[in-house]
């Protein structure tokens, strides 16, 4: 046994070195005249009787044995196990040997069955499933494998004289019927490096500049049903690199499991199915297939992918079923072209669009993964709220104000206010897919502390959108993107390399501050958009602050220097343990905000009717009570944050003086 | 009589005792007293270059009037102000508290300013 794992791995190795490696579907083989080519009994039987013997005609040392060919070949091929003869190998005194990788995709029993002419075996690993040997037969042998795991494959059979086949088939009751090793359902390969090619999945999510990725993490859940995921059991928490790149590999969980049959027509000649006109308003056709034609027990209701000739071969839903008739609905945007198609002589067109099909089916399992969601983590409530008070700001309400006013809803903009279809899904706040005075006024709102934008929890404002998606977003297409913090990550069966971009907006984000900025501007007719770009440090506020017994009164006062403000915006920080918020007053007679938060505060003023400007005389005196004696303050309130937006709704900073 | 050769075995007996006993307190190692070290002196934030706060700390600075001064917390990228205080500062050393609760956990300024001077500068890492 020894010796022939030894073999098993020198004739791997040499492969590996030796022949070209194709990879998917393919198997290394080597073909030896034995016999000294002229049937010479003296060094090995004329049948191997056990491996022992199998090894002696493949020792190329021994002077019975020549090497006729070398090389790979389709394994689902009759050069391949669907016949045994590679390249030049034929006649009498040979035995050819395959060698590569087999993937189990999913775990369980699997069987190998051997017909071959003359003796033959199967290994896998260095478990020998089965073995015959003498003249022409078959045998077959059973192995239990784990999913997702390659194999080391080995078959090899000899001829010694009259026929001369070797076929190897598989059978598992995972996947339907037999096949050759090489189908899509019993996957092989002679590329070593699928050995340590596990799936990779990087997700690449696009922030805007003034969001730091790492503040996230993401885990993957599947679905559990149409209301309810949850998280697959392998998966903890990454969190996001610098750059918003992560990779979830380990999240994901690549079970292969029942997602229905495939059902696969070939051309015949009985009409054993109708294609119904198609419904141009449900974008749908409807095919009926003869129950007939469901043999072996199928269940016409597990249909879910259909190849009708070659005008389809996607996706079906079960529609209904009769005692006569299964029916489903291929959705297509575009109708089918059966004028063009090759099987045009078993497709007859009926009257009122209707088609008949002489097609003969038959039935196959699908095997897929779980329906997965890469999922982010909830940040902490304190967290979250530092993060929408972040985001949406008085510049984002001062923007979907003069957008409204300018009416840009209409699209026939004066004010060129938004640049990017995306501003309109960010504005529309109220989710109802009209961007109009209820979500301004929602807004607003907001600025005041209000409830009627719920922001308590991340999915109520998160937007991941595939980035292509988010750069073509237009003036009229921004409708339908929902706010989630889960995305799909449509994994198929039988590929192993994913790279998804997706870009994360923010709904109530309007001026795009910490949205990544779409590289397509809106495609508006007589429209030029105009930067919007932050400038910083060219407004000024004057901070005093002052302790007057049990009270500390805080002060700032608006410097706008050289701008028309329309808008101010403060947070001003507080030792709760310490103070306890009281009252604030505005020199300001235009709209005044305050939202209190835990241990911060909201303040400002706005101006949404474009009349009048904050002036230097806009001052905020904030009031808080201390709940202990105290002599010093330094430390005890603190602004955080600031900014402005001028008349043209450039977003700016304001430097504390 | 006590025969002279025990009185001799008796004496070099003690002897040797003796002898002994001084060898083993002779090879004893000294107790040290240590030295009286000096009393802290209280340490001037504007001294250090950098310092780590607490909150509820106690900072201490030395004044040369009797004015009204401020102490400003300052972001040192923006350059924008966070927080201040204007108190009454006396001749001599100042003592004033320190809270660092709300305040960026990154590196601040702290500055001392009179008028529109700022007088002293420090950077602070509130902790």
């Amino acid at each position: 046994m020894k010796k022939f794992i030894l073999n098993l791995i020198f004739i791997l190795t040499v492969s590996i070195w030796g022949y070209s490696q194709t990879g998917d579907g393919y198997v290394n083989y080597r073909a030896v005249r034995t016999h000294y080519g002229n049937g010479n009994t003296t060094q090995y039987p004329s049948h191997a009787l056990n491996s022992t013997q199998f090894d002696l005609m493949f020792d190329l040392t021994n002077p019975a044995n020549t090497l006729i060919g070398q090389g790979e070949v389709d394994a689902d091929s009759s050069q391949g196990f669907a016949g045994g003869h590679p390249p030049n190998v034929g006649g009498d005194y040979f035995a050819v040997e395959y060698t590569g990788w087999f993937l189990a995709k999913a775990s369980g029993s699997y069987m190998f069955y051997l017909y071959t002419d003359d003796s033959s075996e199967i290994w896998i690993g260095d478990t020998k499933v089965a073995g015959r040997y003498g003249g022409s037969g078959t045998i077959s042998g059973w192995i239990t494998l784990e999913a997702n795991t390659w194999y080391p494959l080995m078959m090899r059979y000899q001829e010694y004289v009259g026929g001369d086949y070797g076929y190897l088939q598989m059978y598992s009751s995972m996947f339907n019927g037999y096949f050759y090793p090489g189908h899509p359902s019993y996957p092989v390969s002679n590329d070593p490096s699928v050995m340590i090619k596990p799936m990779e999945y990087n997700m690449n999510f696009k922030f805007g500049s003034s969001i730091n990725p790492t503040n996230f993490s993401v885990n993957t859940n599947y679905r559990v049903s149409d209301q309810e995921i949850a998280q697959n059991s392998n998966s903890t928490s990454i969190s996001l690199g610098s750059n918003g790149t992560v990779n979830i590999d380990n999240q994901i969980d690549e079970t292969l499991i029942g997602m229905g049959k495939k059902a696969t027509t070939t051309g015949g000649s009985v009409e054993w199915c109708v294609v119904y006109s198609y419904d141009n308003t449900n974008k749908r056709y409807r095919v009926g297939i003869d129950k007939r034609e469901f043999t072996n027990g199928v269940d016409p209701t597990t249909i879910s992918q259909l190849q009708l000739f070659d005008v389809w071969d996607g996706p079906v839903t079960f529609s209904s079923q009769d005692s006569s008739w299964a029916n489903y609905y291929i959705y297509t945007e575009t109708p089918l072209d059966f004028t063009n198609s090759t099987f045009s002589s078993n497709i007859r067109s009926m009257n009122y669009g209707n088609y008949a099909l002489q097609a003969e089916f038959s039935f196959e399992d699908i095997m897929g993964y779980k329906e997965q969601y890469v999922v982010f983590n909830s940040p902490t409530s304190t967290n979250l709220q530092l993060l929408v008070d972040d985001i949406i700001t008085v510049s984002d309400v001062y923007s979907a104000f003069t957008e409204l006013t300018n009416r840009g809803i209409g699209m026939n903009e004066i004010g060129n206010e938004f640049g990017y279809g995306i501003q309109y899904s960010n504005s529309d706040l109220d989710r109802n897919g009209i961007f109009d005075y209820n979500d301004t006024y929602m807004m607003l709102d907001w600025l005041n502390g209000g409830t009627l934008f719920d922001t308590s929890y991340l999915s109520a404002i998160m937007r991941l959108i595939d980035t292509n998606t988010y750069n073509s977003i237009s003036s009229t297409t921004w409708n339908g993107f929902t706010t989630k913090t889960m995305y799909p990550l449509n994994l198929v069966n039988g590929t192993m390399n994913y790279n998804s971009n997706v870009s994360v907006s923010w709904l109530g984000d309007v001026n795009l501050s910490h949205s990544p900025v779409p590289t397509s501007n809106l495609s508006v007719t007589g429209k030029s958009t105009q930067s919007k770009t932050k400038k910083s440090g060219e407004v000024e506020s004057l901070l005093t602050t002052e302790l007057n017994g049990t009270s500390v009164v805080v002060k700032i006062k608006l410097n706008p220097l050289h701008h028309q403000i329309m808008g101010t915006q403060y947070r001003l920080a507080f030792d709760k343990s310490i103070l306890t918020y009281e009252t604030i007053e505005s020199t300001s007679n235009y709209n005044n905000f305050t939202s209190v938060r835990d241990g911060y505060l909201n303040f400002g003023s706005i101006i949404t009717n474009g009349e009048g400007v904050l002036d230097s005389t806009t001052e905020y005196t904030i009031t808080f009570k201390t709940n202990k004696q105290i002599k010093d303050m330094l430390g005890l309130v603190a602004i955080t944050k600031s900014e402005a937006v001028n008349k043209e709704g450039v977003q700016l900073d304001v430097q504390i003086k | 009589m006590e025969p002279i050769k025990c009185k001799f075995t008796r004496v070099l007996f003690w002897s040797m005792v003796i002898t002994i006993f001084l060898f083993l307190v002779g090879c004893t190692q000294d107790e040290i007293e240590p030295a009286p070290q000096p009393e802290p002196l209280v340490q001037m934030i504007f001294d250090t270059t950098k310092s780590i706060v607490l909150n509820n700390q106690e900072i201490t600075f030395t004044l040369l009037t009797e004015e009204y001064y401020t102490l400003i917390i300052a972001d040192l990228q923006t350059e924008s102000i966070l927080t201040k205080e204007t108190f009454k500062g006396i001749i001599g050393d100042n003592t004033k508290k320190i809270y660092t609760n709300i305040l960026p956990k990154e590196k601040l300024e702290l500055r001392l300013v009179l008028g529109n001077d700022i007088l002293q500068k420090t950077t602070i890492i509130p902790n």
